[in-house]
């Protein structure tokens, strides 16, 4: 997609939007700092082992229109037979538009639930203006943003059960959707939410989303996201995220699906006392291309953060890690830990891990490890020993380098769902299924 | 709390033990550089066409250049035209045939940096070249290495007298477009040390060789070529110093090794040159390009540093793994202290089937130093059961200092093994009251724990050398505990 | 030569020591006892000059000096030593090194000249020896992959070569089997002499069955709140630690 078929696209949306001027200035200036730089190539650091070509080149609609009722209907179909319960609180959106015939805005008290469209100007928190220096992406989707969620719970509400938002790719091929998620945690909230990205059947697009985070003090956010698109689409995402004092947040990324997938996380332990567990799994064969991108700013002393990552990478997959873990000056008492692992399995698997330390205190423990290598023989031989054959030993043991991130899912449900989700991805799935 | 912080920032001052100026007549070429400098450097030494013409094609191509921004230090950038590209000692203008002919003030300020040029060295057993600001001035040992039939000469040597040598391997490992400064390396440099150890000699004593920039405005530019042919071994050692002067001075060296099949080259630096005072005015800027090729099956490259000097380090001794079961390694300590940055690791790229690669790295902070290590493991596919072993640790003294870990590892083989392990921290107060409650004294007790701290490292430095570089901390550090 | 007269200390604002009283003369060995969380280690840390206690009132004399105006160093080079009930770790650094960088920086106190590494040898190896401690060990890092039994029998070899004037020993006994604790206790009673004092703070009897005390105190909530011979220890063993507590509370 040429610069010039961007801005046509750009006024396009920018006249059908229905907003102020000061959103639509604010809109035309994101558009304009996107155009400046254009997308971002190899040659940035930050995009080294990530080429955008794929979705730089190809053509597509930035302003996909709503899903006739058809549609609809497929995707509810398809919804009850995945076994998603109608009866939770949830947003579903359509090819990046909001369907409220099949969602459901009721949630626990104190814990309101929209349509980013839907919400007055007025009613959207400060930072869902936030402009973002540094994620090109994220800036065009600052342009081209019509919808999204909002989740805002007010102090010391809480959910009872996980809030759902599901983003079903319909099929349409050749759309670029640019939702937002606005998540807002008032003083001791404790929210879950499960996010699910899945396809309804497989279609070539781009899913490129922001999520942004503010977590008041003590409050508590529990994230997980299945990613689970068909192996055509492209998904970029960055999910940024600002922690008041004792705020806690708890990530689940897992990326199973997608042809080029790019994760940027930021998050700002702003508040003594602050917490961010970030723990990730992706599968990359085939062909497909998963790059996990952290950015972990120790702001306030008394931080914690513990990153955890891991790949399996089987034939012409390319997996990619980039953290990095920044301790401001007089930031002290500072525990970070990271780790990237990962197992490549084929002859023409490919990883990059970059695990990033800049300190700039002294009263610090951080430690990063990364570690690559393919299954372990002693092991497999041992289970060989044992009776089993080769190929389901290899599963096991894949299976297994998964489970240690599966095993911190709190929510059993979702896990289980996980869990087979990975083992049906492993090359001999069905047998792998039952080794938790 | 904060006396204690005190005390122990207090601790980490201290003194430049080289900072001395040698007052001998030198010859200078005027600053600046452009092709008649060039030409003029490859006259005054002497050199064949075809060094003349390489050190031109590598100036072109620099012209074309940027000097690289991605290193995590901050300079003051560098007028190259204010630079004098070669500075010698007036009396080598009859070069010297023997030891004794070597200017007595020259030998007396090799007396003063320690180093063992006469007798002392025949004690030592360590043959030494010295380059005294471009050119190397006197080679002891010559005779018995030559019985061996080990080549040990000044670079300038070896370009008249092994000129197919030179021209074989020159630039082979580090070619002149490789960097910003390799290229202007290439073009300007003006000695170095040259090694050949021929097929399956083991050479009989350490090679060694002292850098000193004396002159001031001038760079140092020195280029070393060692080649280890078939099943030979050797060791070699370089130190280097610089005086203390209030501008910064420019070191941009380039260093190329080549192992052939079964052969093993052991490098050891203790790099010493003048980092700058306690308000970082002055100092040397480190800017080297070392690397090493295992060429044939079998070989070992294994780098060893020390870096307590220079203002600003940038500098990645690597190896390129080319050969079958070849070994690379990388042990490295390094210190910014005061406002020293020092930005330096290495890179394994391994190429050949069961390559193997350990990099140890200590890293230690000081006042408001910077210190980062950057280092790339990359597993080509040919690699097959290639293994990596990393461990990168650092080491705060003091609030106001940095430490960095930049690591990139890129595998595209599955049965290769990489593994990397980092940790950063400061000195621990348990191990500092451990230490005092025994009756050692503050200071002391830093100076045990991050000598400890580092034994991985000096372990791997010959013997004489480990302890010149244990005491080089001490001193690197003293007042500097945090 | 120690005497501790109305010793407050606190951590991070809570109160540990609440004006605790002891006096040690040469000669004598003193055991302090007590339940968990009751002060013992914080007294022995304080002792040794350990920071991030802060003393709030009292004062600790030593042979008529004050203690806690000296540096932990100076604590060390003037005859106080501390066994530690954890000993640190550190990596790099061999027990040798560490052994007779000590013993020297003692002598050169005293006025000595320093060992050299024979003599070093020399006067090490008997104690290695009582110790059960084998020579590779002095090649090891100091604590480093260390059993917990080795760690404390490392502690007294150290208080065996540096001969402290005060010696006070933190939980030695923690953490070893009978055959450990009568080497500990040997290496301990080798080293009684009339111009040399010994703190033993332990939880349990058994280590004073071995080292037997000439004074016997019960630490409770930052207070000695009983004090008696080797009796009262037999005593606490059989009857546990709340008996006094009341006694004391009842006071």
């Amino acid at each position: 997609m040429n610069t010039e078929a961007l801005s046509r696209q750009f006024a396009a949306e920018l006249d059908r939007l229905p907003r102020s001027a000061e959103a639509a200035a604010r809109r035309a200036a994101a558009f304009e700092a996107f155009s400046a730089a254009g997308f971002p190539t190899r040659r940035d650091e930050q995009w080294r082992y990530t080429d955008l070509k794929p979705i730089s080149t190809a053509e597509l609609d930035f302003a996909p229109p709503p899903p006739s009722t058809e549609l609809v209907s497929r995707v509810a179909e398809s919804l009850d037979q995945a076994g998603f319960d109608e009866a939770t609180s949830r947003l579903v959106f359509i090819d990046g538009c909001y369907c409220d015939t099949l969602s459901r805005t009721t949630a626990a008290a104190g814990i309101s639930l929209a349509s980013l469209a839907s919400c007055s100007e007025a009613d959207l928190p400060v930072h869902a203006h936030a402009p973002f220096d540094g994620h090109p992406l994220a800036t065009l989707n600052a342009a081209f943003a019509r919808d999204g969620a909002l989740i805002a719970a007010e102090d010391g509400a809480r959910t009872t059960a996980p809030i759902e938002l599901v983003f079903v790719a319909g099929g349409r091929s050749g759309l670029a959707a640019h939702p937002r998620i606005v998540i807002d945690l008032g003083q001791g909230a404790e929210v879950t939410l499960i996010q699910h990205l899945l396809d309804l059947e497989p279609g070539r697009g781009w899913f490129n989303a922001v999520t942004e985070i503010v977590q008041a003090p003590g409050s508590h956010l529990t994230l997980y996201r299945l990613q689970d698109h068909g192996t055509r689409q492209f998904h970029t995402a960055l999910m940024r995220a600002e922690l008041a004092e004792d705020a806690k947040l708890n990530c689940g990324y897992f990326d199973l699906g997608g042809r080029l997938v790019r994760n940027d996380f930021d998050v700002r332990l702003a508040g003594p006392g602050a917490e961010a567990d970030l723990n990730g799994l992706f599968l990359a064969s085939s062909g497909q291309h998963t790059d996990n991108h952290i950015r972990m700013d120790h702001i306030a002393p008394r931080t914690r953060s513990a990153e955890s990552f891991r790949g399996i990478i089987g034939d012409r997959g390319h997996g990619v890690f980039n953290g990095k873990v920044v301790v401001h000056r007089d930031a002290q008492h500072i525990d970070a830990r990271q780790s990237s692992d990962n197992l490549l399995l084929a002859d023409n698997a490919e990883i990059d891990t970059k695990p990033e330390l800049e300190i700039y205190a002294d009263d610090v423990k951080c430690s990063h490890g990364a570690t690559i290598g393919e299954l372990d023989d002693d092991q497999l031989f041992y289970l060989r020993a044992r009776g089993l054959a080769d190929e389901e030993a290899r599963n096991l043991l894949t299976f297994a380098f998964a489970n240690t991130v599966l095993e911190r899912v709190a929510l059993p449900e979702l896990r289980e769902l996980v869990a087979a989700r990975v083992a049906a991805r492993l090359p001999n799935g069905a047998t792998a299924g039952g080794t938790r | 709390m904060a006396t204690e912080q005190k005390e122990i920032t207090d601790l980490v001052k201290r003194k430049y033990e080289h900072g001395f100026v040698t007052d001998i007549e030198q010859e200078f070429v005027p600053p600046g550089l452009d092709e008649d400098v060039i030409r003029l450097i490859s006259q005054k030494k002497g050199e064949p066409e075809f060094m003349t013409e390489w050190r031109l094609k590598a100036y072109r191509h620099w012209l074309t250049m940027k000097e690289p921004d991605w290193a995590h230090v901050r300079f003051n950038p560098i007028d190259y035209q204010a630079i004098s590209y070669y500075a010698a000692p007036k009396s080598q203008e009859d070069a010297p045939k023997s030891l004794d002919e070597v200017d007595p003030k020259l030998l007396e300020t090799y007396d003063k940096l320690g180093i063992p040029l006469h007798e002392r060295a025949r004690l030592a057993g360590v043959a030494v070249d010295a380059v005294f600001d471009s050119v190397s001035v006197a080679t002891t040992f010559k005779e018995k290495l030559a019985e061996a039939g080990v080549i040990f000469c000044s670079f300038s040597d070896a370009v008249k007298s092994h000129p197919e040598l030179v021209r074989k391997y020159l630039g082979s490992v580090v070619p002149h477009r490789d960097n910003f400064y390799a290229a202007l390396n290439s073009a300007v440099f003006s000695d170095g040390s040259f090694v050949y150890v021929p097929k399956g000699v083991r050479c009989p004593m350490e090679l060694s060789t002292y850098f000193r920039i004396n002159a001031a405005n001038t760079g140092q530019f020195e280029r070393t070529l060692i080649v280890a042919d078939e099943g030979s071994h050797v060791s070699y050692l370089e130190g280097c110093t610089a005086p203390m002067r209030d501008e910064n001075q420019l070191h941009a060296a380039v260093v190329e090794l080549v192992a052939l099949e079964g052969a093993e080259i052991k490098y050891s630096t203790v790099q010493n040159w003048y980092p700058g005072d306690e308000q970082g005015v002055g100092g040397i800027y480190n800017f080297v390009t070392k690397r090493g090729e295992c060429r044939g099956a079998n070989s070992k490259i294994s780098w060893t540093q020390v870096e307590t000097g220079s203002a600003i380090t940038w500098k990645y001794p690597s190896c390129v793994l080319r050969g079958e079961n070849s070994v690379g390694e990388f042990y490295s300590v390094a210190v910014a202290n005061n406002y020293q940055q020092a930005d330096t690791g290495t890179k394994m790229v391994h190429i050949g089937a069961n390559t193997r690669s350990t990099i140890i790295s200590k890293g230690i902070s000081a006042g408001h130093g910077q210190n980062a290590y950057r280092g790339l493991v990359r597993v080509l596919p040919t690699a097959r059961g290639a293994r990596n072993y990393t461990q990168c640790d650092s080491l705060l003294l003091g609030d106001k200092c940095g430490a960095h870990t930049f690591p990139y590892i890129e595998s595209r083989q599955r049965s290769a093994r990489v593994e990397h392990e980092a940790t950063t921290s400061k000195i621990s107060e348990d191990q500092l009251f451990y230490c005092r409650q025994r009756g050692l004294s503050e200071e002391d007790a830093v100076n045990m724990i991050v000598n400890g701290f580092c034994r991985e490292v000096f372990k791997e430095l010959p013997m004489e050398f480990a302890v010149e570089a244990q005491n080089l901390m001490n001193v690197t550090l003293e007042g500097a505990v945090g | 030569m120690l005497t501790i007269e109305n010793l407050h200390v606190s951590v991070e604002e809570r109160e540990i020591l609440k004006g605790l009283d002891l006096s040690v003369n040469a000669g004598e060995v003193h055991a302090i006892m007590g339940p968990n969380g009751s002060g013992k280690s914080t007294l022995a840390q304080v002792l040794a000059g350990k920071d991030n206690y802060n003393v709030t009132q009292g004062r600790v004399l030593y042979r008529g000096e004050d203690l806690l105006e000296m540096e932990p160093e100076e604590r060390a080079r003037r005859g106080v030593f501390l066994a530690f009930q954890y000993p640190t770790e550190i990596p790099g650094v061999n027990n040798a090194y560490l052994l007779k960088a000590a013993l020297n920086a003692r002598r050169e106190a005293d006025g000595e000249q320093p060992v050299d590494a024979f003599e070093f040898m020399r006067l090490i190896r008997s104690r290695m020896e009582l110790m059960n401690i084998s020579k590779e060990f002095l090649n090891r890092s100091v604590n480093e992959g260390f059993s917990g039994g080795e760690k404390k029998r490392n502690e007294i070899l150290q208080m065996l070569v540096l001969e402290p004037s005060l010696a006070i020993l933190d939980e030695t006994d923690s953490g070893l089997d009978v055959d450990a604790l009568k080497i500990v206790a040997a290496g301990v009673n080798s080293l009684r002499s009339a111009d040399r004092a010994m703190v033993l703070v332990t939880h349990y009897e058994r280590l004073l069955e071995l080292i037997v005390p000439d004074h016997v105190h019960v630490l409770s909530d930052g207070r000695i709140v009983k004090s008696g011979d080797h009796e009262l220890a037999r005593e606490l063993d059989a009857r546990g630690y709340d008996w006094v507590q009341q006694e004391a509370a009842s006071a």
